[in-house]
């Protein structure tokens, strides 16, 4: 009873002072908003290229590339040779017995394919048959190349996603005559949508052909840019790994003070490459949080401590009437806590609603990490807390008339 | 009821002499009396008024109020003392800003325990005629406006003691009279009034009139 009405009499008096009372939960309001926005999109991000980099190496998987792969942050930096040949990848297959599938591939890009008048710019990728199994291409109409067509050279394709709608719309692509580059290929199949590479890049945007095809007939190359290994289990992956090192280093004739002329890609070097991604997620975001949340704090502390000394006055009269200690330090301390904690909520919400236009703007992914925004909004409710808390506390215990004065 | 024995109170400051406000002062008023304290601006009156109000303690001496040396009373015993028992019109009123007439004169009943506290205020506020001002803010309102939400909330939680700092200072002489009507009503009820005046007309309306010169207090016989 007495309690409510001290409350109450307590918030007509901060409210009274409306100006420095929107001011403060506007600035709680604008950090925390703030903070939602950036965690939530550097969450999404990590997210996103974890599980990117995850669905395309699996346990059993070895990746050999061409020319040293170096690590830049989350970003790979290829700097293909052209030193590794389709018959350095059959040796390997058929030395390493735990080797139960592979393919090996060239990428062209920028490439232009038409039919009948429509155009799109295509990245032209030439692969093994197996390669239907070993990248769990889902077939959704026709069919993938076979081991004759590869060994034949057949001017054969199978398209993708966005390729299959540039050119033929709405209309059955399968059986049909597109160019590519100006060379007539017969559509055989065509693919299910399947997201972007651990790059980031579109793969809905391929033509894949027989590689055979591909080297002989349309870049006339004799070499390719990576190939893929699947073994038996995930006990089998390092000291294949090895021998793939120690074949490739014989077969390019690499003397031993040379560094090699490709990269092997265990499930381990992935593993590695996660952990440094999200050692930087883990630990720039946090710090980053961590920033905003001492500036909102700064803030909401200097007005909290600007508010109890301009309300001395206040203080002083509430206890010549009557107030006891404790009934100023309850009054400042609902005051502060319900002004940090309705100023973070709304914040947090304006936060999440801001999200929407703005990933909508620049294609970003979200992840509103509960946690985290949880542990600022405590952390800055605690800090405007005690900065109001304190010096109320300390006014509540002095005689009125000192702070009457 | 107010037993005051050789209460000394100095202010020391940096830098600056000390400053002696009451300098042994000895002073007794009854239950049901109505004293005026006269004096010189910065003779000590405002300090007496804050020690006998409780709102201070004195250097050195004793205070009892109703038989209970209050120097023993912790700071919020003392909170619950002035509550009950003691009615401040402050020198400078004190109201809070931005808050209306009304909520200004509530403020004790807030921290009182009584369980029925409606229509409190506005009874006070009609005592010093200014119902109709109930809900304007001190910002609204005129000086000696101010001064009577002041007495008004001084008033409301039917205190035993009223001290009163200038409480006329600001009004006119029809105003400053019809105050002391209503602290004349309320001695004659049986409250203990303590005026803290300048004015010797105003000082006539109490029984006993104490002097206040550079901290040291005389009575003044009649
Ligand atoms: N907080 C303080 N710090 C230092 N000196 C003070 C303080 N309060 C009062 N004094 C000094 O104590 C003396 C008595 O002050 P007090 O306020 O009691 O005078 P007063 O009689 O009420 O004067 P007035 O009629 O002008 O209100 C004065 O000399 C004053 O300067
Ligand atoms: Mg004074």
């Amino acid at each position: 009873m007495i309690t409510t009405r001290m409350l109450k009499s307590g918030f007509k008096t901060a409210w009274s002072h409306k100006l420095r009372a929107t001011f403060m939960i506007a600035s709680v309001m604008i950090g925390i908003a703030s903070l939602t926005v950036i965690i939530s999109l550097g969450k999404g991000t990590q997210e996103e290229v974890l599980s990117r980099v995850k669905k395309f190496f699996s346990a059993t998987t070895i990746n050999v590339m061409s020319g040293r792969v170096r690590m830049q942050g989350t970003h790979a930096k290829m700097d293909p040779t052209t030193t590794l040949k389709l018959s350095d990848i059959e040796d390997i297959a058929a030395r390493i017995k735990t080797i139960v599938s592979w393919d090996a591939g060239q990428v062209e890009l920028d490439k232009s394919a038409s039919f009948n008048g429509q155009n799109a710019i295509v990245s032209l990728h030439g692969h093994m048959p197996s390669a239907e199994a070993v990248w769990n291409l889902v077939i959704t109409e026709g069919r993938f190349f076979t081991k004759a067509e590869n060994d034949g050279t057949a001017r054969v394709a199978v398209i993708a996603p966005d390729v299959r709608k540039e050119l033929f719309g709405d209309s059955g692509p399968i059986g049909r005559q597109i160019g590519i580059e100006g060379v007539p290929f017969q559509v055989i199949g065509t693919i299910a949508p399947r997201g972007p590479d651990p790059h980031g890049m579109s793969q809905d945007d391929q033509i894949i052909i027989p590689l055979n095809t591909m080297l002989k007939r349309t870049v006339n190359l004799d070499y390719v840019i990576a190939a893929k290994f699947i073994v038996t289990d995930k006990h089998a992956v390092n000291s294949a790994a090895e021998q793939i090192t120690q074949i490739l280093r014989e077969r390019h004739r690499i003397n031993t003070d040379e560094g090699d002329d490709f990269t092997v890609i265990t499930p381990q070097a992935v593993n590695d490459m996660i952990r440094r991604a999200t050692r930087v997620f883990n630990l720039y975001l946090p710090m980053l949080s961590v920033v905003f949340l001492i500036i909102g704090a700064l803030i909401v502390a200097n007005l909290m401590l600007l508010s109890v000394s301009e309300r001395m006055k206040e203080i002083g009269l509430r206890k010549a009437v009557g107030a006891k200690s404790k009934d100023i330090q309850l009054q400042f301390l609902i005051e502060a806590s319900s002004i940090t904690l309705f100023a973070g909520s709304v914040g947090f919400a304006a936060g999440a609603l801001l999200l929407l236009p703005i990933t909508k703007m620049i294609d970003v992914p979200y992840t509103i990490s509960w946690s985290v925004m949880l542990f600022c909004l405590a952390a800055s409710s605690f800090i405007g807390i005690a900065a109001g808390f304190i010096p109320a506390r300390r006014a509540a215990v002095l005689q009125p008339v000192e702070s009457l004065r | 009821m107010i037993e005051i024995n050789d209460v000394s109170k100095s202010y020391k400051r940096d830098h600056a002499p000390e400053v002696k406000a009451l300098d042994n002062v000895s002073l007794r008023i009854a239950k049901g009396e109505f004293a005026a304290v006269v004096g010189p601006s910065g003779s000590g009156k405002t300090t007496l008024m804050n020690i006998i109000g409780l709102l201070d303690v004195p250097d050195s001496g004793s205070y009892k109020l109703n038989g209970k040396e209050t120097s023993e009373l912790d700071i919020d015993e003392l909170a619950e003392l002035r509550n009950k028992q003691i009615g401040f019109v402050f020198q400078q009123f004190h109201l809070l800003p931005k808050t209306t007439a009304k909520e200004n004169v509530e403020l004790p009943l807030v921290y009182s325990d009584r369980t029925k506290i409606t229509g409190l205020a506005e009874e006070a506020l009609a005592m010093v005629g200014l119902r109709e001002r109930m809900s304007h803010t001190p910002e609204e309102l005129s000086g000696g406006q101010q001064q009577k939400v002041a007495i008004a909330r001084a008033l409301v939680n039917n205190p035993e003691i009223i001290l009163a700092d200038e409480p006329t200072g600001n009004l006119d002489s029809k105003s400053g009279e019809d105050i002391m009507e209503i602290f004349r009503d309320l001695n004659s009820n049986g409250r203990t009034i303590i005026l803290i005046t300048h004015d010797k007309k105003i000082a006539s309306y109490a029984n006993r009139t104490f002097v206040i010169v550079d901290g040291t207090i005389t009575e003044e016989k009649r």
